[in-house]
């Protein structure tokens, strides 16, 4: 096992968050395409009335856990778009970028979570 | 250093002594039986296994050089990047001004477009034909491609006919 560091860790955690993302999206529109043929009820109005049912703090818990990939994934990804302009490609600007990112996803889904 | 490290003796045995070779060889670890380190091809080659399947990590596929194409390379590139760019205002518009059918018609195409671009590195990194055969290989992408059909589908009947993709995630967000 190689060392662990910033630069693969953020790297490996951000298509981890993107396919992590992109699966439950797929399976919610897939779910919502193929359930009338099904004859499973699945549209707005069961899931919002399946989610009511979960206690308070489950649903904080739950939030935080579907906010942070999202928030981490849209801020690591305006970082490899800052990167595609060609900036902060030294290793400083790596590192310093990588901790930005690390901090403000951890804030806003924190946020996210107690809307 | 390196020249210390290949002249400094404990080497020099692993290097030549048979019995630290073969041990080398059955303890390294392997991808089925096949194994990769020099150390231990050089103790193959010594036991006579120089086959392709004790030493080659990956099988080897008949590959023919594509003609290269821009669409598959730079242009691909280009459009991935305006994609990423685009989602930034839209999920800004979307939390602004919430439920919009512009809005949420452009998300539905542009996230499973972005979704499917990321599946795709996926496959040819981890399922590439080397790993998962030439076959295996085609029947993840097309699985992908038809996934994607539905996902593009089932985005545009749920923002047509039922609330739409950003009053879903404020609705359940707040349920």
């Amino acid at each position: 096992m190689v060392r662990p560091q910033l630069t693969w860790y953020m790297s490996a955690f951000h298509r981890f968050t993107g396919g992590a993302l992109a699966t439950g999206f797929y399976a919610g529109a897939i779910a919502y395409t193929v359930a009338p043929m099904v004859g499973l009820g699945f549209d707005a109005a069961a899931i919002t009335s399946v989610i009511a049912t979960v206690p308070v703090a489950a649903k904080i818990g739950a939030k935080f856990i579907i906010a942070y990939p999202f928030t981490f994934h849209v801020f690591n990804g305006v970082r490899h778009l800052v990167w595609d302009t060609t900036r902060a490609l030294s290793l400083k600007g790596v590192y310093q970028t990588g901790y930005t990112v690390l901090g403000l996803s951890a804030v806003s889904a924190a946020a996210l979570a107690l809307v | 250093m390196a020249f210390r490290l290949a002249t400094s003796p404990l080497t020099a045995a692993a290097r030549t002594t048979p019995s630290l070779q073969l041990a080398a060889l059955r303890s390294s670890s392997s991808l089925k039986g096949r194994v990769y380190f020099h150390a231990s091809r050089n103790a193959a080659a010594a036991s006579g296994q120089t086959a392709s399947s004790v030493t080659d990590a990956y099988k080897a596929v008949p590959y023919k050089v594509p003609t290269p194409n821009q669409v598959h390379g730079s242009y691909h590139w280009d459009f991935e990047r305006v994609l990423s760019v685009s989602l930034i205002p839209l999920f800004a518009a979307s939390a602004i001004q919430g439920a919009n059918p512009i809005t949420d018609g452009l998300l539905g195409v542009v996230i499973p477009i972005h979704a499917h671009m990321g599946f795709d590195s996926m496959i040819t990194d981890y399922l590439h034909p080397g790993k998962a055969g030439v076959w295996g290989n085609r029947a993840c992408s097309w699985t992908l491609r038809g996934a994607t059909v539905l996902t593009l589908v089932g985005c545009y009947q749920f923002n047509t006919s039922d609330i739409g993709l950003t009053e879903l995630v404020m609705k359940a967000w707040q349920a």
